[in-house]
């Protein structure tokens, strides 16, 4: 195919990119990520390959300020305009974390789980501001709840900032400076252990 | 002289213990390999922090350390890598490492608790004086009435989850063998994961860590690392594990991370010796 008088390369579909090794003689390119190898027909194009899904993920945490894994692997697809196989993404969203372009933040669920968001590392100063917001707010209060964080947070209430400032809060309850005390409630444990440590002392 | 850039959070063998390289300035004796592979001392100096962009952490099933991504790593058979090129090639099959996470014999009856209480207080969200508070891992804490009988800690529920509130005047007099045995029982409380049976530690705040696995190690109590991929990992899980292990360890999760504390020149002065970072062989140029 040529476009403007120059050859343009072939793309590989990303539905054709395999994780298991192709059977048949011929020549294959291969990528390893971790534990998952890629293969591809060519070389070239699955290293393009890779690197669109690689510029997808990350373009798509650049816009947002956290993500959970699912909201980022269909907005990821929605960006490519293609399927990708779930472990192929979840290969390359290992790389954009080993090189460190995407960060993890642990959140606890009100069950008691580790809940992973993720965030790109331009957004780390943005993350960290709203933390410490959300830190002070909260222990200058007996209970805060979601919406109150939210318009701390995020006064214009965009889209979206309800749940991220949810897992703002449960990243404090994992750490431990913070306590569900509903689903949608959080609390500062501060009063409670100190009165536990003052009454201990008398 | 040879000097070598390490994280602040690169754990150095000091005679206090396993201590923060960003937590020690100025002259301080180390504890490294000599070139005939025994744990010998060694003065060594630390200069005063330097901004750098990103850190790395590195892991093997017996450590886990963060280093800086220009740090040089010594691996099994004396070649010499750099945090940054192991992140590059953690998928190889090549990266093996010698690890040594034991503290040394003579210096078994010093008094290692005060590094340890430092680490309480850094892992800790907060802190009152005299005592920390850690929130458990797990709500249905084991053996809670053991652990608390010992004095040196207790704990209180707040909402649904449990906080280990620990006495630091007492955890400071433990000596030898009662300070493994306490780092051991803390370990099992606020970090243990009860579901999966194991002991659950950040990766990227790996200090105490590093702590558990020397006590197990100095309590003969086998154990393994685990990480949640070979290309990055949130948390490490110290599982109990009594077959025999090969003295070298394969790299098990390397990775950079963009929240660097800064780093330190740490410089010593013989070309022979090697100094323990983290429980990783550190190369000096």
């Amino acid at each position: 195919m040529s476009q403007g008088g120059k050859h343009r390369p072939f793309r590989l579909p990303l539905i054709d990119i395999a994780t298991r090794q192709p059977s048949t003689g011929a020549e294959y390119g291969a990528v390893i990520l971790g534990g998952t190898a890629l293969y591809g027909p060519d070389q070239d194009q699955l290293n393009e390959a890779v690197e669109r899904i690689q510029n997808a993920i990350e373009g798509t945490l650049t816009n947002h300020l956290l993500m959970a894994r699912n909201h980022l692997e269909k907005l990821v697809r929605q960006s490519l305009g293609e399927n990708v196989n779930d472990r192929v993404l979840g290969a390359v969203l290992g790389r954009s974390l080993r090189l460190g372009a995407v960060c993890v933040l642990p959140c606890l669920t009100v069950n008691g789980r580790v809940m992973r968001m993720y965030f790109h590392k331009n957004n780390r100063l943005m993350v960290k501001t709203k933390l410490a917001s959300l830190g002070s707010c909260l222990s200058g209060k007996t209970a805060m709840s979601v919406d109150n964080a939210q318009f701390e947070c995020f006064p214009q209430r965009e889209w979206g900032t309800r749940f991220v400032v949810k897992q703002l809060l449960a990243h404090l309850a994992y750490e431990g400076r913070a306590v569900f005390l509903d689903e949608d409630l959080f609390g500062s444990p501060l009063s409670s252990i100190e009165h536990a440590l003052s009454t201990r002392r008398k | 002289m040879p000097s070598a850039l390490v994280a602040s959070e690169t754990c150095l063998l000091t005679d206090q213990g396993w201590s923060m390289a960003g937590s020690v300035q100025g002259q301080v004796y180390l504890t490294g390999i000599d070139r005939h592979g025994h744990l010998t001392r060694q003065e060594a100096a630390l200069s005063d922090p330097i901004k750098r962009p990103t850190r790395a952490m590195v892991g093997t099933d017996a450590a886990l350390g963060i280093f800086d991504s220009e740090t040089e790593l010594i691996l099994k058979d004396g070649i010499v890598k750099s945090a940054n090129e192991i992140v590059e090639q953690a998928h190889s099959d090549e990266i093996w490492f010698e690890n040594v996470i034991t503290c040394p014999s003579f210096l078994g009856e010093r008094n290692y608790a005060d590094s340890f209480v430092s680490m309480l207080i850094q892992a800790a969200p907060f802190t009152f004086g005299d005592a920390v508070a850690l929130r458990c891992r797990s709500r249905d804490v084991q053996d809670w009435e053991t652990v608390s009988s010992a004095g040196w800690c207790r704990f209180h529920k707040v909402a649904s989850d449990v906080f280990c509130l620990v006495t630091l005047s007492v955890v400071r007099q433990l000596k030898g063998l009662d300070l493994c045995g306490f780092v051991r029982s803390l370990s099992r409380a606020v970090w243990r994961n009860s579901e999966e049976g194991c002991e659950e530690f950040d990766c990227l705040k790996p200090a105490c860590s590093l702590w558990y696995a020397s006590a197990l190690q100095i309590l003969k109590v086998g154990h393994l690392f685990k990480y949640d991929g070979r290309q990055h990992s949130l948390l490490v899980r110290v599982i109990e594990d009594h077959t025999s292990h090969l003295p070298l360890r394969k790299c098990g999760c390397a990775f950079l991370d963009s929240d660097s504390a800064g780093s330190v020149r740490l410089s010593w002065t013989s070309g022979s010796w090697k100094p323990i970072g983290s429980g990783f062989l550190i190369s000096g140029r």
